[in-house]
């Protein structure tokens, strides 16, 4: 309850207003505002006005306004009022937060000026600040009548409708966020299956929104996050689930650069009763990256990891290779290992690791395909006896079947052995049913994919994969028997796309199927 | 001699975005002004919506209906302006594809998908779900505006699978440009979730 209130504390604090220091640069209405997301652009038509900050008003026919140069051109009948001075033109361009404002007369070409609207002074050579692109109007990704403009952060549009998507329903306002920053990626969120974020208030540093989601399992649901960013070297983003089902989970995420070679990461989550917390370091030592992680639980266990890992290296012939060390310890309150004679005794445990992993490159094979393989193997060492041994190959191929498919296929097996000296039958009893394998567990796993690819606008994959793994007992070990997926991309409009995913998993624990799905719309 | 006077007979036309029509000129976009033939009408010149003008024996201009044939603006002769616009090139709004190549580490997880995360989302991680080369790279075709920019990131269907750089730090986004048949290819050096 503690750490749950704690971390509920952090994302709260994280919601901080910083909305209310985010002051539009330039308020925009109009006939029709349309907003280009791709050309980060907007276009005012049948008739504009413009508010700016400094005090400028402006009324035309039409206006573009390149919100990532940070100016604009106003066309057709221009009128620009500061206090009591007045000027009119053909045209006019001005930068944000218009400092610079050059006016184009058809009858003595462009002059220029400042804020205060005096001291007009000829400037022939100031052409390219009119530049007007023409897009078309059905291409926008939103249309609305007014728009509030904050300078290299975003954009808010009242109302705002999607006329190219059929759907999304107008909204009263929505946040277009546009601000550069590493963290906006960032959630501290749970997966779902669909995730749409829906901007509520910005500053050039700060993003509220609200996701709307599905979770499979668990059904509709809504999240607000929100991240505080520091340009690309850090950011915080803090979770609320929304309790409208009865699993929740709030979380806490943030990254700071350390210096030129390092990083620390923390992440904090609280779901249905479970809490953990986790701080991370990396820091890059020559062609080396050391990593820390410490990761604590509400039930009693923590854990450390120091690790330290080599680049990929050059083998021969286009091999390449790449190590890695780790020590550390794992502890749980009450015994590390439950099954142990007296686990009581052994509440801390420490590791030492290595891993050794080798690729092929791409090589050409058989019947005009392309392969490729790894190989993956690891040794664990604890302090109380025992060690754990895995070794993992993979070869994947493709072949092009056309223009626009590809068959792809491949084969990946695993061994692990699980070895406690002289108690193996203790941590593994031998049991007549699946539960009693010795410790020696592995997984194989087929897969068949084929792709169809048509431009950019369409794309289809149908996926089987045929799963053999021992021991295979569901909610236990091992994977489903047999999975079918099939994704598909399609947009439908030159700014909107659906993508789709489905799989069934079948022959499992009785079920005959047990779908699955995910879905996003892109632009 | 026949194909020649054919030729002379051929009426250029030119593509350009109007500022404003006035009895003084058709200012258009880049900042030149145009005189005006007196066989042209203001009439049906919407500031701001691509027009064709041809080009009167004085090389003056003549409004007319956009003709998608119409040759740029850059094309206009000097002659035909009374203020020269300037040398810079305006987008013409036109949808160009781009294509960008992402390779992945060996190291990535057996039958992972790739995705792009863009700004236009916010960054969602699960955007959108690149296409399969080889074992080793990915492709994904975008329509983009010409002259557009585009900031994304590669990912692997979530935020703690977002590409990380030699060093294990988050790398600023890369930056896709609207030009036509641009190919941008990006090497994914690390993972987050990366042991």
């Amino acid at each position: 309850m503690r750490t749950r209130a704690l971390v509920g504390v952090l994302a709260l604090l994280t919601l901080w207003p910083l909305s209310a220091l985010a002051k539009p640069i330039a308020e925009i209405a109009g006939g029709s505002v349309l907003f280009y997301n791709d050309a980060l652009a907007i276009v005012v038509r049948n008739g504009v006005t413009a508010q700016l900050a400094n005090g400028l008003r402006i009324s035309a026919a039409t206006a573009y306004v390149d919100l990532r140069g940070d100016r604009a051109v106003f066309a057709g009948n221009v009128e620009i009022v500061r206090g009591t001075a007045t000027l009119h033109a053909d045209a006019l361009a001005l930068d944000f937060p218009g400092r610079k404002v050059a006016l184009l007369r058809n009858d003595s070409g462009i002059s220029q000026t400042d804020a205060s609207l005096t001291a007009l002074q000829a400037a022939p050579a100031d052409g390219s600040a009119f530049t007007f692109p023409d897009f078309a109007d059905g291409r926008a990704y939103i249309r609305a009548r007014r728009a509030e403009i904050v300078s290299r952060t975003s954009i808010r549009f009242r109302p705002a409708a999607f006329p190219t998507s059929t759907g999304a329903p107008p909204v009263p306002m929505y946040l277009y966020t546009f601000a550069a920053g590493n963290g906006y990626a960032a959630t501290a969120l749970a997966p779902a299956a669909f995730d749409q974020p829906y901007g509520l208030v910005s500053t050039p540093n700060a993003l509220t929104a609200l996701h709307l989601r599905y979770i499979d399992g668990v059904g509709p649901s809504l999240g607000i996050e929100q991240n505080i960013i520091d340009n690309n070297d850090g950011f915080l983003a803090g979770s609320l689930d929304v309790p409208v089902h009865a699993a929740i989970d709030d979380g806490l995420n943030g990254y700071r650069r350390l210096g030129e070679d390092g990083t620390v990461s923390l992440g904090a989550t609280t779901d249905d009763g479970y809490h953990q917390a986790t701080l991370g370091f990396t820091q890059a030592i020559g062609t080396l990256v050391s990593r820390l992680n410490y990761g604590i639980t509400n039930q009693g266990a923590s854990s450390a990891l120091l690790s330290l890992r080599t680049r990929d290296h050059r083998l021969f012939d286009g091999f390449t290779w790449h190590t890695s060390v780790n020590f550390g310890f794992l502890a749980q309150d009450g015994g590390v290992y439950p099954l142990a004679p007296s686990p009581a005794q052994v509440q801390t445990v420490w590791q030492k690791g290595l891993d050794v992993f080798v690729a092929s490159p791409l090589v050409a094979g058989p019947l005009r395909t392309s392969l490729s393989a790894t190989v993956d193997a690891s040794r664990t060492d604890y302090s109380y006896p025992h060690n754990y041994n895995a070794l993992e190959t993979n070869v994947t191929g493709s072949r092009r079947l056309s223009r626009t498919m590809t068959l792809f296929f491949g084969y990946d097996t695993r061994w692990s052995a699980d070895i406690f000296p002289n108690a193996q039958t203790i941590f593994y009893p031998p049991l007549s049913t699946d539960y009693g394998y010795a410790g020696y567990a592995i997984a194989r796993l087929a897969n068949i994919d084929v792709q169809y690819v048509q431009g950019p606008y369409t794309s289809v994959r149908l996926s089987y994969r045929k799963a053999n793994d021992f021991p295979q007992v569901n909610f236990f070990a091992g994977r489903p028997p047999n999975e079918v997926h099939a994704d598909f991309r399609i947009r439908v409009f030159p700014n909107i796309g659906f993508s789709f995913g489905r799989s069934y998993d079948f022959g499992w624990n009785g079920s005959r199927w047990v779908p699955g799905w995910n879905f996003s719309v892109f632009q | 001699m026949i194909l020649a006077a054919a030729a002379l007979a051929v009426v250029l036309s030119f593509r350009v975005v109007p500022l404003a029509c006035t009895a003084d000129g058709l200012s258009i976009s880049g900042g030149g002004v145009l005189r005006i033939s007196p066989q042209g009408s203001c009439t049906g010149v919407v500031p701001g919506r691509a027009i064709s003008v041809t080009l009167d024996d004085q090389t003056r201009a003549v409004p007319e209906k956009l003709d998608p044939a119409s040759h740029p603006a850059s094309e206009l002769p000097a002659a035909a302006f009374s203020f020269s616009p300037s040398s810079a090139a305006a987008p013409e709004g036109k949808e160009v594809t781009i294509t960008i190549i992402v390779a992945i580490p060996p190291s990535t997880p057996a039958g992972s998908d790739i995705f792009l995360s863009t700004e236009r989302s916010s960054y969602n991680p699960a955007e959108i779900r690149m296409d399969q080369l080889d074992a080793r790279r990915y492709r994904l075709q975008l329509p983009l505006q010409e002259g557009g920019r585009l900031a994304f990131r590669i990912t692997r269907g979530s935020f703690n699978t977002i590409e990380r750089d030699a060093k294990g730090r988050l790398p600023p986004p890369h930056i896709a440009l609207g030009t036509a048949g641009a190919t941008y290819t990006i090497t994914v050096e690390a993972w987050s979730d990366d042991t």
